[in-house]
């Protein structure tokens, strides 16, 4: 295995547990303050559980990234690419965005998505309205993403 | 269409105000209008609020027990009960719960009592338990539990901290007190249970001795027999109370069979109260009354039947100008789904444009693009009118659901153009399972695949974008034309078209276009500043509005986001195909293909209906209404029989 590869399968890791850790944060900030209000009114969990899953798209978006690198290396089924260092760090900075800003949009969500359950709690025939807000923050882990996966996709050999 | 209202006001006889109100109630076209109450003699507002109190008190007391019932009444009796109350009622039979009222609440009342009497049981049964936990540490402790002294000795209980040196303690007794002893019953993590006996002389020395080591008295006067005793005793008056209760339920599930009734009930009672509202809005004289309200012109014919019967006097008359008009929105049944997504925002006011329809199709082909899937497309399809009728949703629910089953037919369009049958699904299969090359399998899609055609997609949503855009722009046009201001529909609307089309032109064919576009941002040049009062600030002013065409850019790189969501979620459902085959094609590969399918598409579908609802309602609000829409209107709401539980036959309501 050479350098290059290494480096691209650095690439993969920090995609996928940087944004893993920032979707534990995200949904842990959230059932926190989900529980709370489950807790006063539990028939209310349902709608507290979509809040609650929110934050946890920005892990299978790392996840999705990095299992693509792993897919196009050869990790997963297939025999290992020989890359080198250039293209290795081409695989690094395709993970880059996906990484970093699924970590930091994962737990603003959980923020957002905590302060939805206030209007859970308040009044539950508009909590669609946090998910709605929730989903805002949503948008930019998306277009990260996509960067990303464009770039993994369309590696110029 | 925002169907135009008129003002209703009615003068009709003292005698018929519970017919015509209830008659009003039944047609559920007009919404009353609080009585503007003057000042002059002989007229008051009908005041009933003494019988919605009544009233309130009587709905309380049905719904305590339809919720007592739902919890405990077991939900049929099929073996010789009595048939099933009606669900769907006509408008004489709603009316003719009206006699059997008293029963209701007689049976209602009855429920109600024995909830409250098994409430008070199992207050004592909690309160047993506490005892019995408080006892147990006592257990072994073989003496009644109240006896606290013998003929020359007293005998004093209670606790220790955990970590007390109980045989140093001891010690230090015998020291103090001659004779004194103390013994442990047992111990817990927090305290040790002890008890001292000592001559009843030294009682002071003793207490003073063991309070220095944190030691705290328990008494239990209340309690003759020994420990073992006495939590015998609790736990039989724990069983007594529980066979109560279980024979109270037993009560409470005859009842079961009335549940559906008593339901019905409720909701006349609800009725009621919305007529003794109604009425509390009416101006009261001797021998009339007098009404105001909101009407839709096209109910009105339907009033002037229903008040023909009656001697009355009524005037309707147009909504003045500034006057606060409740907005009803009447749309074909394709649209008016869509009426939720734009309640969600807010109503347009009254007189100017509704866009249901128009945006129901633009929310219907966005939402298509973003999921873009056969198979998401039929679940959505088939599993939304299916809610819609096993749960008997409330009605801005209903509509959201039957939007979305359009949406989803829109997304199967959308699959078949762009080849996503649960993303890549056939063809993961005929490669992984069946080694068909990835090279000769055709492709799945009727116009192209956006994961191999990025740009092409990214070109196609920016279209869509540009033509919602410029519909909305044209609405404004429509809007100002009918307001007579054809100036501002050309200058202010037009300018702009003229100079999209310019920039258009100029990649197709740059000469021409871009005289066009001059023409246009000279026609912005020339009149956007003319509410400035200097020429010189005309001049500026409508510079100055070509900067606009940095906010018509920035709402167009906004609809990259269908590009976006669309791409992701297609690669997302690829990924998890990819992840299904892996295991290759057996038996156990089978399986996991199964297991990781259903898992990951469900996963993959609930993100992608969270996005596409909400991205395609943003895309409306901000990019698309942003160019005409007025809103702030308030919803037009007559009375009507709203039932919690019972269904009105829809012809019944019409009437």
């Amino acid at each position: 295995m050479t350098t290059g590869t290494i480096i691209a399968i650095f690439g993969a890791a920090i995609a996928a547990f940087l944004a893993c850790m920032g979707s534990a944060r995200g949904v842990g900030i959230a059932c926190e303050a989900g529980n709370a209000v489950v807790a006063e009114d539990p028939s209310k969990s349902g709608k507290a559980l979509l809040l609650e899953a929110l934050p946890g798209s920005q892990g299978i978006y790392g996840f999705v990234t990095a299992f693509m690198v792993l897919m196009q290396l050869g990790v997963i089924g297939g025999t290992i690419a020989q890359l080198t260092i250039e293209q290795g760090l081409y695989y690094f900075a395709a993970c880059l965005p996906i990484a970093i800003v699924g970590y930091y949009s994962a737990i603003a969500q959980g923020k957002v998505c905590a302060t939805g359950m206030n209007i859970l709690a308040k009044k539950p025939d508009d909590s669609i309205k946090g998910v709605t807000a929730a989903a805002l923050v949503e948008t930019y882990a998306i277009f990260s993403l996509l960067v990303s996966l464009l770039l993994v996709l369309n590696f110029p050999g | 269409m925002i169907s135009k209202m008129k003002k209703l006001m009615l003068v009709a006889a003292r005698g018929d105000i519970d017919s015509i109100t209830n008659d009003l109630l039944w047609m559920s076209a007009v919404e009353i209008r609080p009585a503007e109450t003057e000042a002059e003699e002989g007229l008051a507002v009908c005041d009933t609020s003494s019988e919605i109190a009544e009233y309130e008190r009587r709905a309380a007391v049905l719904s305590e027990a339809v919720d007592t019932l739902a919890v405990y009444g077991s939900k049929k009796n099929k073996k010789g009960g009595a048939p099933a109350f009606a669900f769907a009622f006509t408008r004489e039979s709603f009316e003719e719960l009206r006699v059997r009222t008293d029963e209701a609440l007689e049976k209602a009342e009855k429920v109600r009592m024995i909830a409250r009497e098994n409430a008070a049981y199992r207050s004592e049964i909690n309160r047993c338990d506490t005892e019995i936990l408080n006892l147990r540490p006592w257990l072994k402790l073989d003496i009644p539990l109240s006896l606290e002294s013998t003929a020359s000795t007293d005998i004093i209980k209670g606790s220790l901290p955990y970590d007390a040196d109980l045989p140093g303690i001891s010690i230090e007794l015998s020291d103090e007190c001659e004779g004194a002893i103390v013994g442990e019953v047992s111990r817990d993590r927090a305290y040790i249970y002890i008890y001292a006996v000592f001559l009843s002389g030294d009682r002071e020395k003793l207490t003073a001795c063991l309070s220095r080591h944190g030691f705290s008295k328990m008494s239990f006067g209340q309690y003759n027999g020994t420990c073992a005793e006495e939590i015998k005793r609790l736990k039989e008056e724990k069983l007594q109370l529980e066979a109560k209760i279980d024979e109270n339920l037993s009560k409470i599930k005859e009842y079961a069979s009335d549940r559906r009734f008593i339901e019905s009930v409720y909701d006349y009672i609800g009725s009621v109260l919305e007529k003794l509202k109604m009425k509390n809005q009416f101006i009261c004289t001797e021998n009339t009354f007098i009404l105001n309200g909101w009407i839709p012109a096209e109910a009105v014919k339907r009033l002037k039947d229903k008040l023909s019967s009656y001697e009355c006097y009524y005037e309707l008359s147009d909504p003045e100008e500034g006057e606060e008009v409740p907005v009803m929105l009447s749309n074909t049944k394709f649209a008016s789904p869509f009426e939720s997504i734009i309640a969600m925002y807010s109503y347009p006011k009254y007189g100017t444009f509704d866009p249901t329809f128009i945006m129901g199709i633009f929310y219907a082909v966005i939402f298509g693009l973003i999921m873009q899937d056969v198979g998401y497309g039929l679940l959505l399809a088939v599993g939304c009118p299916l809610l819609i009728k096993l749960m008997r949703p409330k009605e801005s629910t209903k509509k959201m659901l039957k939007a979305f089953t359009l949406c989803g037919i829109s997304t199967i369009i959308c699959g078949v153009l762009f080849g996503g049958y649960f993303s890549d699904f056939p063809h993961q299969i005929a490669v992984n399972f069946f080694g068909a090359s990835t090279d000769t399998l055709s492709d799945m899609a009727l116009l192209f695949n956006p994961i191999e055609n990025n740009m092409g997609f990214l070109i196609l949503t920016l279209a869509v974008g540009v033509v919602h855009m410029v519909t909305g722009m044209l609405i404004k046009a429509y809007m100002l034309i009918k307001e007579g201001d054809v100036f501002s529909a050309v200058f202010d609307v037009g300018s702009w078209l003229v100079l999209f089309a310019g920039i258009g032109c100029m990649a197709v064919f740059p000469p021409i276009g871009k005289w066009i576009a001059v023409i246009g941002a000279l026609m912005l040049v020339f009149t956007q500043g003319r509410d400035s009062k200097s020429i010189i600030g005309k001049f500026f002013k409508g510079l100055y509005s070509l900067y606009n065409i940095i906010n018509y850019l920035s709402d167009l790189l906004s609809y990259s986001r269908i590009f976006a969501l669309g791409l992701s979620g297609a690669i997302i459902g690829q990924v998890m195909n990819i992840l299904g085959t892996l295991a290759g094609r057996n038996v156990v590969g089978f399986i996991v293909l199964i297991i990781i399918f259903v898992f990951g598409h469900v996963l993959n579908l609930a993100l992608s209906i969270i996005s596409s609802f909400v991205h395609t309602a943003r895309l409306q609000y901000i990019e698309f209404f942003g160019k005409f829409y007025i809103d702030g209107g308030r919803p037009f709401k007559p009375a009507s029989v709203n039932t919690k539980f019972s269904e009105i036959k829809e012809e019944a309501k019409q009437s």
